[in-house]
């Protein structure tokens, strides 16, 4: 199915609520709505609606949604979607707010035609400025003048309401998986952290201990690039199974592209996560505190200037290193962010914001420090912080034109030291400077046809202050294992990638392409070179309810800094690339249930490998370390049969069937080391009523490969045994594979009110049956025996979060 | 970043591996060591190899071999994606090409004087380094030889590799000089020709069960050398040997499995369960050389 997505934002354009005030009382008025998606193919007619009851609480929350005129299965239960997560001003009598039971109708616009330059767009019914966050989507925000009932109700009265939902154009994007409001919240087992729903989803491998490395569709988890309002960010979770870097609250929307990202995306050869934060609410200042066994956090709103600006700050810490103790000796674990976020909107076509945010995640195991004498018993820290600061202008010109224009500066700074005693210490610092400016300008250019021009620049300067080992000399007598030669210096790597794009995007009839080009400039250590990334995704709809796609695409990605460092690696690597192809169909079932099938091929080129090869330059021979000529291939078939929020149920089936392979000198074929050749995930979440909410999700997925380990032998020099093994066969009978994986997690939420507050508290049990899952194996030193790294046990988190 | 995240979690596993014996604890048959008496030869000089066995009861059959581990200027690693790598199955992997070397106790490797030829290494690797440089390496650095053992004792079956270094280096590295230490407050001296060693004065050394036992290695490392490497830059450096010592024990708790300079010392909890018991300890200067013995132990 075509799909284009809508923001409710333009009910709040749109709305007129058909109730009469009282004096000095009023029926609700909406305030802010998620962005929906709905099908662009003009298949909607003229006029057409979705009719729904709401009941609202006193707070402005929608706790009931039901529709009693429907449309279309699809198109209600998008509708519905929006509506349970929108927020009103709560109805007033006497004064105070009450509960409202109030019926809207939906009028659903076609999606904007391109015009001609000579027939001036229709002007926009209200003052609705462009969503900042999603391209090309009108926002609601509050009208600077409230709307005024038309009917008269409050309490629980009936009040007659209605509002248009405008549609946009999906990006050129092969796949995408978009989760929004409770969705992103609520799946067991990710303790309401929306990046972790990403695990859930196909064509992702499991992650060992939900640390969060995604492995998507067979690339390794440094392929998959993460993103907050389009500007890369090293990490999205923080350590100890903790939660993602931003406050949930900010996040408005979630996209998952597991392959043929599109053209704005850029320098990963795999996936794109990319978070899309939202402003906060600017109806009335706002305070909300969540805490846990785990952590604290604090968010407080204050909206300014009647609502068209607000300011929200946000605040979270880990008490990790309270609770350490209690388990193992001389081990500090703590993580804290913040958030900053400004908004305002100074006309119906202009507005800006401003968002700093940072992290800090610490892992120590110095104080542990004297009882360590091996590699493997090496007293370790590792510290890892960053700061973002991102500001934004979107403006709506004539002609529907949209321009965008962001820029951001960020710092990142690791740390990282092992310590063992009678050895020199090894460590490793740098402080990567960030800057990147972002232009987009999207230009209806006919009937039929949109283009979208692009400008992405990102410079990255990392100083860094290293003690590493060498790797091993040449010829003679290596050193023993346990004591590699440390060596001391303090290298800095520059990137400099200028890219730009244009994507066109054609639509006729059952026909949507969506073609174009991004031209990377990459210039970093001893590499200068451009690359060209054409790539194109073609649906056909069949009709109302299938509708089938075809993508293929390049993808570049620079190596990573640390591969860079001329004195252990090697600064002349190119970048390395994927051709990434998908084939699919997705269909729109009954009961508000969309599946979709997709079967992918991806082959990747210029992979990094290590080496002991040795060159000739003019300053003399010199060794590789890394060369660049790695090659490997990925394909499968992925399955989503999802039903979204709908009568307070949502759940989805994903499941992925995969083989990732890399190639070998000699010609073997073997499979990567995180291969799974199937991978499960069930999640069902049921909203039982208006205080309790139910779910369970379920995991299965084959274990990794592992090459099997016949002996070993005893190494005189090195001091220590080495593994044997089968020699490379194109068969897997060299290999083996850990035990399948399986957990399952429930989770229940009750939300209740406490005077003033609004209170929500949850029970997530993740692991709920204790399955005793095998991560890995850990042999002993002579290879003789084994025993399993265990997964994670039972881990119950229990939560509670309230809102002033 | 995402590599240190997994990284950590294989170091946080440590409090995992009660299940697993630590690798000081000698609880059967076992190669402790692989000695060449001397650990780098001239082309046409020999060296002898023995094998130094822990806990064995019975007699043992050796075969040793010599081998051409895979090229070593190529390496032989996959792809670098995490948990890639390759392997280093020197003696006992695929395509190593091997030869008999003897089968009993020890074994003898002699090397033809012309082993070392620099004219075939330049026509080997003239492509990718100048005769210059290959000459300095083989007076230097020097061509490994490897030598596997297979010795079947007690119906186990171990399996041992040791490289031998052949250079044109006048000064060939010799192996550290047999171990004197303090166990307790005995002093504890090799005996000639044998890997034991005995209490100064003779006689094994006396302890009391369950108690903590000072293990004192004697300080002086004068004996030390330099040497040279190529290393990953590609550049010629000068090394000092860096002394280390290994423990094993037969019973009992103990500080470190390795110790070194300046933490040389170590400490055993005498065993309190019954049975003939022994320490060995090696002092190894991490270039190929090494001695060691064990200390046989009676407990009042």
């Amino acid at each position: 199915m075509r799909h284009t997505r809508a923001t409710a934002a333009a009910l709040g354009a749109l709305l007129t609520l058909s109730a009469e005030a009282l004096a000095q009382d009023h029926a609700p008025r909406l305030l802010e709505a998620p962005a929906v998606s709905l099908p662009a193919d003009g298949s909607l007619p003229d006029g057409a609606s979705v009719r729904l009851e709401l009941t609202i609480d006193a707070t402005g929350a929608v706790t009931e949604a039901t529709v009693i005129e429907p449309l279309r299965d699809d198109i209600d239960a998008q509708v519905l979607a929006a509506a349970r997560a929108m927020r009103f001003e709560p109805a007033s009598r006497g004064g105070q707010s009450v509960p409202a039971r109030v019926r809207f109708r939906f009028r659903l616009q076609a999606p904007p035609r391109a015009s001609t330059p000579d027939t001036p767009p229709p002007a926009p019914p209200s003052p609705i400025p462009p969503n900042p966050y999603v391209e090309g989507a009108p926002e609601y925000s509050p009208p600077a003048q409230p709307t005024p009932p038309t009917t008269s109700t409050s309490g629980d009265g009936d009040v007659e309401g209605e509002a248009t939902i405008r549609v946009r154009r999906e990006p050129g994007a092969a796949t995408v998986m978009t989760l929004r409001g409770e969705e992103l919240t609520t799946v067991p087992g990710t303790l309401g952290e929306p990046t972790r729903v990403v695990a859930t989803m196909p064509g992702v491998s499991r992650s060992p201990f939900g640390l969060g490395l995604f492995v998507v569709r067979g690339a390794s988890f440094e392929n998959t690039g993460f993103f907050i309002d389009g500007f890369p960010v090293p990490v999205l979770y923080h350590f100890g199974f903790g939660p993602a870097v931003i406050s949930s609250r900010l996040v408005g929307q979630l996209d998952f592209y597991p392959g043929g990202y599109p053209l704005e995306y850029g320098r990963f050869s795999a996936g794109v996560i990319s978070l899309q934060t939202r402003p906060p609410p600017s109806d009335r200042p706002f305070l909300e505190f969540q805490v846990d066994v785990l952590r604290a956090a604090v968010m407080g709103v204050v909206p300014f200037d009647h609502g068209r600006g607000s300011i929200a700050v946000a605040a979270r810490r880990s008490y990790y290193e309270l609770l350490a103790p209690l388990f193992v000796d001389g081990v500090n674990l703590s993580y804290s962010d913040y958030q900053v976020r400004a908004d305002y909107r100074f006309s119906a076509r202009s507005r800006v914001s401003l968002f700093v945010f940072g992290s800090q995640d610490t892992f120590d195991r110095s104080a542990a420090a004297g009882v360590g004498q091996t590699a493997s018993e090496q007293n370790t820290s590792l510290t890892y912080t960053f700061h973002r600061m991102i500001g934004r202008w979107d403006y709506t010109l004539p002609h529907r034109m949209q321009l965008s224009i962001s820029g951001m500066a960020g710092v990142d700074d690791v740390g990282s030291t092992s310590q063992v005693p009678g050895m020199a210490d090894q460590s490793f610092a740098s402080t990567g400077f960030i800057l990147g400016e972002r232009a987009s300008l999207k230009v209806p250019t006919g009937r039929y046809l949109t283009t979208t021009l692009g400008l992405d620049v990102l410079t990255i300067s990392f100083d860094a202050d290293l003690r590493v080992p060498l790797p091993d000399s040449i010829g003679g007598v290596p050193p023993p294992a346990f004591d590699p030669t440390v060596v001391a210096f303090r290298p800095r790597i520059s990137q400099l990638s200028i890219a730009t794009y244009i994507e066109e995007a054609l639509r006729v009839g059952p026909v949507e392409l969506t073609a174009g080009l991004r031209m990377d400039r990459l210039i970093y250590a001893a590499v200068d070179t451009t690359v060209a990334d054409p790539r194109m995704v073609m649906r056909y709809r069949f009709g109302p309810r299938v509708t089938a796609q075809v993508a293929s695409g390049f993808f570049p990605q620079a190596p990573p800094f640390f591969q860079l460092v001329p004195e252990v690696r090697n600064p002349r690597l190119r970048p390395q690339r994927s051709w990434q192809s998908s084939a699919g169909v997705e269909l729109t079932l009954p009961a508000h249930i969309e599946a979709r099938l997709t079967g992918f091929y991806t082959r990747m080129y210029n992979l990094q490998r290590t080496t002991n090869e040795t060159i000739n330059t003019p300053d003399g021979p010199e060794r590789l370390n890394v060369a660049d000529d790695g090659q490997g291939r990925s394909y499968g078939m992925e399955v989503l049969i999802r039903r979204r929020l709908e009568r307070g149920v949502y759940g989805w089936v994903s499941y992925t069937l995969s083989r990732s392979e890399r190639f070998v000198e000699g010609g073997a074929v073997v499979p990567f080391p995180f291969d799974q050749t199937h991978v499960l995930n069930v999640a069902l979440s049921w909203n039982i009523n208006t205080h309790w909410r139910v779910g369970a999700r379920f995991q299965l997925a084959t274990g990794n490969p592992r090459r099997i380990i016949t002996g070993s032998y005893y190494d005189a020099d090195r001091d220590n045994y080495r593994p044997t093994y089968n020699g490379r066969t194109d068969d897997g009978s060299d290999l083996e594979r850990l035990p399948v994986y399986h957990q399952l997690d429930v989770r229940v939420d009750y939300r209740f009110r406490a005077g003033p507050l609004r209170m929500s508290a949850y029970l997530d049990v993740i692991n709920a049956y204790y399955a005793q899952n095998t991560e890995n194996w850990l042999y002993q030193y002579d290879f003789a025996r084994r025993t399993g790294f265990p997964g994670l046990p039972i881990l119950p988190a229990i939560g509670l979060t309230g809102e002033l | 970043m995402k590599r240190c995240l997994v990284a950590l979690l294989a170091l946080a596993a440590g409090g995992c591996i009660e299940d697993l014996d630590p690798e000081a604890i000698v609880r059967g048959p076992r190669l402790l060591d692989m000695i060449a008496e001397p650990p780098e030869i001239n082309p046409g000089g020999s060296t002898t190899l023995r094998a130094v066995l822990g806990r064995t009861t019975g007699s043992a059959s050796y075969r040793w071999i010599t081998c051409v581990p895979p090229d070593q200027t190529r390496g032989a690693s996959a792809v670098s994606d995490f948990g890639g790598g390759g392997t280093n199955d020197e003696c006992f992997g695929e395509g190593v090409v091997t030869r008999p070397l003897g089968d009993g106790p020890t074994a003898t490797l002699s090397v033809p004087r012309n082993t070392i030829d620099v004219d075939a290494l330049a026509a080997r690797f003239g492509d990718v380094a100048p005769r210059a440089l290959l000459e300095r390496f083989a007076t230097e650095v020097g061509i490994v030889v490897g030598v596997g053992v297979i010795i079947e004792v007690d119906g186990v079956t171990l399996r041992g590799y040791k490289r031998v270094v052949v250079s044109l280096n006048p000064r060939p590295n010799q192996n550290p000089p047999p171990p004197r230490l303090r166990v307790g407050g005995t002093q504890v001296v090799a005996v000639a020709g044998e890997d034991r060693c005995e209490a100064e004065g003779g006689g094994p050394v006396r302890l009391r069960r369950g108690v903590e036992v000072p293990l004192v290695p004697d300080p002086d490392e004068s004996w030390a050398e330099r040497y040279t490497v190529l290393d990953a830059t590609g550049q010629f450096e000068a090394r000092d040997e860096r002394i280390f010592y290994s423990w094993f024990f037969t019973a009992g708790n103990f500080g470190r499995g390795l110790t070194r300079s300046p933490i040389r010392d170590n400490v055993w909890v005498t065993p309190t369960i019954p049975g003939p018991h022994a320490m060995w300890v090696f002092v190894r200067d991490g270039h190929g050389g090494s001695s060691g013995c064990r200390v046989d132990v009676s407990f009042d």
